[in-house]
């Protein structure tokens, strides 16, 4: 009986070891959150602003398709993605575009966009398994939304209308575009303009 | 192994369960203790409970949590120290499940022992519902007659304290958006 009560005992000294490990853990990543947040999209100076209507425009893909950017696209959003085959970052970010296409198909596409020679996208759509995505090579493109850093990200809502922008350099950016559109908090500056004010109010 | 026996293991784990009771009351009474003035503000957008109130407040249900945590450790009052700590987690999970139905999520309910960063949610509200079961259980083996906590079941508490905690902590969380890891 004295075995059963030890061993007994040490199960339970065990246990307790164990909680105290997944407590310590779960605490770490608690704090790991915190100090990488907020993340959002940096917006820049562009020459549309949030909530304008963008213009409808219908470019030529690489496969040869038409594709209607901007404008009421029979009630789903889209998003441009500005990216380049020199571009790191946007490589890096592939595969978090791949995740977000699968998981807001509900309601969002994904159009990527670049500018300069089809010969060299075409090559680097191939490369990277881009296929499934409509890529436009255009400048006016990205002329008209005043991308000037890359990778650069534009959410278009259901109506048609700019509902957020910026660069994105991570999935956090990413979806802080996607965070953007259900909480209505445009971007990043304005996320931490309202904090602000909301602890100066409360006297945090 | 026989029917003899399993009276006396269900009276063992019903000692258990109210040791984590106990333990989890006294942890709540010394967050309340250590974070005064936070959950006083808690009070006022969480319960409700008028500004000049609130402190009064705090002060009754701290008084409440030591009271119910002590009784439980005796065992001619632990059927009371039950029933005081099953109505405790009544009120608390009406006044979650109130928050919730007025859309009030967001709001601090003083309910972890770390910041959160979820909303109110179906966790708070279950996890109410299975303390005040458990609550219920040990106040319904008491009836019955109880065993002493002894070291064993103090143990226990605390390796049970310490899963609770590593769950309250997890469910604090920030979720993820939905995707595939990258």
């Amino acid at each position: 009986m004295s075995f059963v009560i030890a061993s007994q005992v040490a199960l339970w000294i065990g246990l307790l070891v164990l909680g105290v490990v997944c407590m310590a853990l779960a605490r770490q990543i608690g704090v790991l959150h915190q100090r990488i947040a907020p993340a959002g999209a940096l917006s820049l100076r562009q020459p549309l602003k949030l909530g304008d209507a963008t213009p409808e425009m219908q470019l030529p893909a690489l496969d040869g398709s038409l594709v209607q950017i901007g404008g009421a696209r029979g009630g789903r959003s889209q998003m441009l993605l500005f990216l380049s085959p020199g571009c790191t970052i946007c490589e890096a970010l592939l595969p978090a575009v791949r995740s977000a296409q699968t998981a807001e198909r509900q309601w969002l596409d994904i159009v990527l966009a670049s500018d300069g020679a089809a010969d060299d996208h075409a090559q680097y759509v191939r490369d990277k398994g881009l296929a499934k995505f409509p890529y436009v090579v255009s400048e006016h493109l990205g002329r008209s939304y005043g991308v000037a850093k890359l990778p650069y990200a534009v959410l278009i809502d259901e109506a048609g209308k700019l509902v957020s922008t910026g660069l994105v350099n991570t999935r956090e950016h990413l979806e802080s575009l996607f965070v953007a559109k259900e909480t209505g908090i445009k971007n990043i500056q304005q996320y931490l303009s309202q904090r602000g004010q909301r602890r100066a109010t409360s006297g945090e | 192994m026989g029917e003899a026996y399993l009276p006396g293991a269900m009276q063992s784990l019903a000692a258990q369960a109210a040791a984590f009771e106990a333990l989890l009351l006294a942890a709540s009474a010394a967050h309340k203790i250590l974070r005064w003035r936070q959950l006083q503000d808690v009070a006022r957008q969480f319960a409700r409970v008028p500004a000049s109130l609130a402190a009064a407040a705090l002060g009754v249900a701290l008084l409440a949590e030591i009271c119910a945590a002590s009784l439980l450790i005796g065992v001619p009052y632990r059927a009371a120290g039950a029933a005081l700590a099953a109505a405790l987690w009544s009120g608390y999970l009406g006044l979650i499940v109130r928050a919730i139905l007025q859309d009030r999520r967001d709001v601090d309910c003083g309910c972890s022992f770390g910041p959160v960063s979820r909303p109110l949610g179906v966790f708070q509200a279950a996890r109410n519902v299975a303390l005040e079961a458990l609550a219920i259980l040990v106040w319904m083996s008491a009836r019955d007659g109880a065993v002493p906590v002894q070291a064993s079941e103090v143990l226990a508490g605390l390796a049970l304290l310490a899963l609770y905690g590593a769950l309250d902590q997890v469910m604090g969380l920030r979720p993820l958006r939905s995707g595939g890891v990258v």
